[in-house]
């Protein structure tokens, strides 16, 4: 389907932080942009299932899936089909930008659970 | 028997408002090393990537480069170095950076420990002391002396221009006297004049009390050890916990009065100690459902034992036949006993190996996958 996993990639090395920072992010939609394949490097599952979870609470979208074509290739898979109208990396982008969101939410909570004596 | 897992409420779309209403935490075991509580309103999934994030992603301080100038020992090199290399280093690793391949050593990514065996101060360890005659006389096993993670020795990090080889000073060890100390730094070949710089870095312990090899008298152990930070993901050893999980809370139900030989059939199965038995009524009644493990086991026992079943029919039966609660999800039931899960609310475990407080581990797990979604949200920001 794609060509953009293997290649070039390197091993994971001990320092994962440092891999994210020049992070490979690939893009492929189709011509009215409803339907995408983000590829992703130096995620996983982590990363898949919550986004994917978070995807299916969002309104622009109609399906959503994702895979690690191979578990040596430090690669993450992602593909997205939204409604028709709306672009399907804009729902994405708000799943990702929720999740954060969710992140804050959750962490308040704990705050105010263990933090006060 | 068991339905699907639940994933996800569906066709609810995500509102911060309703979500800060919804989200409930209850702490319920709070102690320095270990931490657990009851999570309501967030989904499997979100919880699921935190776990992960715990267990491969939060970075720690180990012991990664050994150097092993003498072994006489007769445990091999290697293994002893992955021995060494499971010793939690005991140093907040937020005050560390990562080290590259190509980054020099340096006080800000990694930590230098030596690890000496028969001590360079002999005095403190009587077990080194004996003469010769006094360990191999009579005809008893040579007595074998333990090799503790407690003579593992903090070394201050000598950095010298366009040398990246470790100092020789010795470091004070925070766990010995300073007379101790005193008698290492002289007895050591190298330079003393560290003064200075050690006051700038503190010294780092590492977990005491871990066995690390057995020894005779006349073997020695000379190693060198780099702590650099890193992350679980590539070695457990850099895993901040012993182990990270939630599981959906628990809920078990008795359909009735259980009394005489069922119930104590009942109680027996159970090996976690979920029932009791009432001591005035004799019935049988829940003592502790959280420590369900839904092995199941007091469901299934009656299956062996039909004439039980028949005769013990709970008179009340249909009172208790559903479960108030709409989010239980069944997963073992018959006409006594049901075991459940809810399906929106967790009970979530932290163990933390020692770097870090375990109720900090939460929250550094939420920051850093915060990090993960902010950086992919901007390499997408001018699609
Ligand atoms: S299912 Fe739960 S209550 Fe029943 S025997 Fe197993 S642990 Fe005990």
């Amino acid at each position: 389907m794609t060509s953009a996993a293997a290649g070039n990639h390197s091993p994971h090395s001990g320092d994962a932080s440092l891999e994210l920072d020049g992070k490979d992010v690939h893009i492929q939609e189709n011509a009215d942009r409803t339907e995408l394949v983000l590829t992703l490097r130096g995620e996983g599952h982590t990363l898949g299932n919550a986004l994917r979870y978070m995807l299916t609470r969002e309104p622009g979208v109609q399906q959503v899936g994702y895979t690690i074509p191979h578990p040596s290739e430090d690669c993450l898979k992602l593909y997205v089909v939204s409604k028709p109208g709306s672009r399907a990396l804009d729902s994405v982008k708000l799943a990702l930008f929720h999740l954060t969101q969710l992140c804050d939410i959750v962490g308040e909570k704990y705050e105010e659970a263990f933090m006060k004596t | 028997m068991r339905e699907p897992p639940v994933v996800a409420r569906d066709g609810s779309l995500f509102d911060p408002n309703k979500e800060q209403e919804r989200v409930r935490i209850r702490k319920t075991l709070h102690r320095i090393d270990e931490v657990s509580f009851e999570v309501s309103g967030v989904d499997a999934p979100f919880l699921n990537a935190l776990r992960r994030v715990l267990l491969a992603e939060v970075p720690t301080m180990a012991i990664e480069y050994v150097t092993v100038n003498e072994n006489s020992t007769v445990m091999n090199d290697e293994f002893l170095a992955h021995r060494l290399g499971l010793v939690p280093v005991l140093a907040d690793p937020r005050r560390f950076e990562f080290r590259r391949e190509s980054d020099e050593p340096s006080a800000q990514n990694t930590i230098c420990f030596r690890l000496r065996v028969p001590p360079v101060n002999r005095k403190a360890h009587p077990e080194w002391n004996l003469s010769d005659g006094a360990v191999f006389a009579g005809d008893d096993a040579v007595p074998s002396i333990p090799v503790y993670s407690d003579d593992i020795i903090w070394e201050q990090l000598q950095t010298r221009v366009g040398e990246s080889c470790l100092s020789s000073t010795e470091g004070a060890s925070p766990h010995r006297s300073s007379s101790d100390a005193q008698q290492q730094a002289e007895a050591t070949d190298g330079l003393a004049s560290a003064a200075d710089s050690t006051a700038a870095v503190e010294p780092v312990q590492v977990q005491r009390g871990i066995l690390l090899t057995k020894m005779l008298r006349g073997q020695r152990l000379d190693i060198r050890m780099e702590a650099v930070k890193g992350l679980g993901h590539d070695h457990a050893k850099w895993s901040p916990v012993a182990t990270a999980y939630y599981k959906m809370v628990p809920r078990v139900h008795l359909k009735g009065e259980l009394k005489g030989e069922l119930a104590e059939t009942i109680r027996g199965a159970c090996a976690v100690h979920v029932f009791d038995i009432e001591e005035s009524a004799g019935t049988l009644k829940v003592e502790d459902e959280s420590r369900c493990t839904l092995c199941g086991e007091c469901v299934r026992i009656l299956e062996d034992k039909p004439q039980l079943l028949d005769s013990e029919r709970p008179d009340n039966y249909s009172k208790f036949m559903q479960p108030m609660e709409t989010d239980l999800r069944k997963v073992y039931e018959n006409d006594f006993v049901s075991v459940c899960q809810q399906t929106d609310r967790f009970v979530f475990f932290i163990e933390s190996v020692g770097q870090y407080r375990a109720d900090v581990l939460f929250g550094e797990a939420l920051a850093i996958f915060h990090s993960k979604c902010t950086k992919i949200l901007e390499a997408l920001q001018n699609e």
